[in-house]
């Protein structure tokens, strides 16, 4: 709506806390080309917000068309609450908007409890009366059945009441908000207002739900000055702390594409039920096959079995003494050569390839799982710090360092799941380049972290979280500009006039 | 008040099928103290397969009549797309309206309060006469109904028969 754009004042940028200065830097960047998306400005509306929100298209389409707001309410409705293209389609053919929408036309209103000069026999109860309602359509009911049947589509209707019609047979026009209002009760009343905003938010492109529960706030993404249709995952962050993905509402997922996360998921689900608990609760140490159940975030294992004193990598169970220099490659996935694959039973190795992004993927993802713990324990550690002397204030990076350490890990699971979908070819090398040092500097944070207090330096735990963060960036960044590579190149190749623009941003 | 209400009009929809019976079907109670079942008498429409036919059926209404609507089961042996094989008749305005699924367009053919035995069993009629091959109930029906009308004449002759002797 109009006023959207005015309240800016309110946008929230898609940027998490961690990782705000340096995504800011490195998407001015990517501004260059024509097509790089930068993060979708969004605002988080409290259901406040979203009655005015509704009120001020209502009156702007009442006014312009001199309409009532409940008329116009409706014809909103059926348009997707875009009032200019209401406006505009009505100018263009007016009788025909308003039997598409259900509306009668302004000189018919709605009639509300009046008494008919002559008895009539009320088609619902078949009874001679004089007291009747009626909608503009002018089909008249008595009162007691109009209620009853208002009351009736609230009660046990649910939503779906907003979009009831007329009681008679093959007549198309709507229940308006001013006559349900006038004949509901005063429960079903209230009843009836969730149904108009939880509708109003459904139907309305740009608006969707928190989906934490309980939290009564929606998110309005904002129009776009091009007017370009959303598409795509959106990251945006509620009020109430819930971080998701506008367009599927799970999970946030970048770098995955939300149809690159929907098809994992079906597949994780399909294929790995058995081995998802074999490989997600216990490992056997490398060494002295020790079983060992990971209680805390970080993939450097120490065997505490008597006398083993083994260190291995969690993720890949080679040595950890290898993991600091070149050697590390545990994210990576070799791609087996055509030779090879021929030898290979196929549906063997694309079994093989898939557990490979799965256990990583796992790994990262019950990591997450134990947030809350390593939350708490951070909480002790400060605790324990200001009784060695420190104060409150001076424990405090820590919790950042802990915010940072899961936005990164939370980050890596999906990483797995988009590099599972990438074809072999230079992006995908990059891509796990940047994966790989991610990777690294995030188990080098989650160490550091995790030692006792009296080991922990806050330079170096300040190094590592900046490294992480600087490496997310870079590993989105070259997502996305990969991203624009590839729309460009689909352009480009489609010849569409949208490719104009580009020689514009050059210039 | 729902049952009261919904007593009253049954009571008077019955009276005035009593006093000006419709073409095509009679009804009555099957209990006279209570008026929320119905024994209904459907005639087989002529110049349908189903001419010549008295199928019986019971018709329940709930207690929120009208505006939840009543169930129609037809008890006699039956064979029609969009009766399921146990009798039960899916026509589209004996469906409550709830969430609508399928889109809004379909909700006015959908049940209304404004529906009684009358209109209810009119559309009934029309039914036999049209079937709905899009949503069938018995697709086996359906299938015979579409692709070999003869074999599906036949076994609606046999019903036809039997409901003649049942009589």
């Amino acid at each position: 709506m109009a006023d959207d754009e005015s309240e800016m004042l309110f946008d929230n940028s898609c940027d998490d806390a961690s990782d705000a200065e340096e995504d800011d830097d490195d998407y001015s960047e990517f501004e260059q080309p024509s097509l790089a998306q930068a993060p979708r400005p969004f605002r988080c509306l409290r259901p406040d917000d979203l009655r005015e929100m509704q009120a001020a298209a209502v009156k702007r389409v009442a006014e312009t068309l001199c309409c009532e707001p409940s008329d116009a309410t409706v014809l909103l409705r059926s348009f997707k609450w875009d009032a200019e293209r209401v406006i505009s389609s009505y100018f263009e053919n007016p009788e025909g908007v308003l039997e598409k929408a259900g509306v009668c036309g302004s000189s018919n209103r709605a009639v509300i409890d009046a008494a008919a000069a002559q008895p009539y026999q009320c088609p619902i109860c078949l009874e001679m009366v004089t007291a009747f309602s009626a909608l503009g359509c002018g089909h008249r009911a008595c009162t007691p059945c109009y209620s009853a049947y208002v009351g009736h589509k609230i009660d046990d209707e649910g939503t779906a009441a907003v979009r009831a019609r007329c009681p008679l047979v093959k007549c198309r026009v709507q229940l308006t908000d001013a006559l349900v209002n006038a004949l509901a009760t005063d429960a079903q009343r209230a009843r009836y207002a969730v149904y108009l905003e939880r509708a109003f938010v459904d139907d309305h492109p740009r608006l969707a739900w928190c989906p934490a529960p309980s939290c009564t706030h929606a998110i309005l993404m904002v129009q776009p000055a091009d007017g370009a249709p959303l598409t795509g995952a959106a990251r945006v962050a509620c009020a109430c702390g819930e971080v998701f993905c506008f367009a599927c509402l799970r999970d946030d997922h970048s770098p995955a594409t939300c149809e690159q996360l929907r098809l994992w998921l079906i597949k994780c689900k399909d294929d790995s039920e058995t081995y998802n608990w074999l490989q997600a609760n216990t490992r056997a140490c490398p060494a002295c096959k020790t079983s060992v159940e990971k209680s805390g975030g970080c993939n450097h294992m120490t065997c505490r079995h008597a006398s083993c004193g083994h260190e291995w990598c969690w993720v890949c169970a080679g040595p950890w003494k290898e993991h600091s220099g070149n050697f590390y490659t545990c994210n990576r996935f070799k791609e087996t050569d055509d030779e090879e694959v021929k030898r290979k039973d196929l549906s063997k190795a694309a079994l093989e390839r898939y557990l490979h992004y799965y256990s990583r993927y796992i790994n990262h993802h019950s990591s997450l799982m134990l947030e809350e713990k390593t939350r708490q324990a951070m909480e002790d550690k400060i605790a324990e710090m200001q009784a060695l002397g420190s104060n409150w204030l001076d424990g405090q990076y820590l919790k950042e360092a802990t915010e940072s350490l899961i936005a990164c890990r939370h980050a890596l699971q999906y990483t797995y799941v988009y590099a599972f979908y990438l074809p072999a070819d230079n992006h995908k090398e990059l891509f796990q380049m940047a994966q790989r040092d991610l990777e690294m500097t995030t188990e080098d944070l989650s160490a550091e972290i995790e030692k006792p207090v009296e080991q922990i330096v806050r330079l170096t735990v300040l190094h590592h979280q900046q490294m992480s963060e600087r490496r997310l960036a870079n590993l989105f960044n070259a997502v996305e500009a990969h991203r624009v590579a590839e729309a460009q190149a689909a352009l480009e190749a489609a010849h569409v006039p949208g490719a104009l623009s580009r020689p514009q941003s050059q210039a | 008040m729902g049952d009261s209400r919904a007593t009253l009009l049954l009571m008077k929809q019955l009276k005035e099928l009593n006093k000006s019976p419709v073409e095509g079907f009679s009804a009555g109670l099957v209990d006279e103290s209570n008026p929320f079942d119905w024994d209904i008498c459907i005639m087989g429409p002529p110049d349908t397969p189903y001419e010549g036919g008295f199928f019986k059926a019971l018709m329940t209404f709930p207690r929120d009549y009208p505006n939840a609507p009543p169930k129609l089961l037809i008890k006699s042996e039956f064979w029609h797309p969009n009766v399921h094989a146990d009798g039960k008749v899916c026509i589209s305005i004996l469906h409550p309206p709830g969430e609508d699924n399928f889109g809004y367009e379909s909700a006015s053919e959908r049940w209304l309060p404004v529906h009684t035995v009358e209109s209810i069993m009119v559309s009934v009629i029309s039914m036999l006469s049209s079937p709905n091959d899009e949503s069938p109930a018995n697709i086996d029906a359906a299938k015979e109904w579409r692709d070999d009308p003869e074999a599906f004449r036949k076994r609606v002759a046999r019903c036809v028969r039997k409901s003649q002797d049942s009589l």
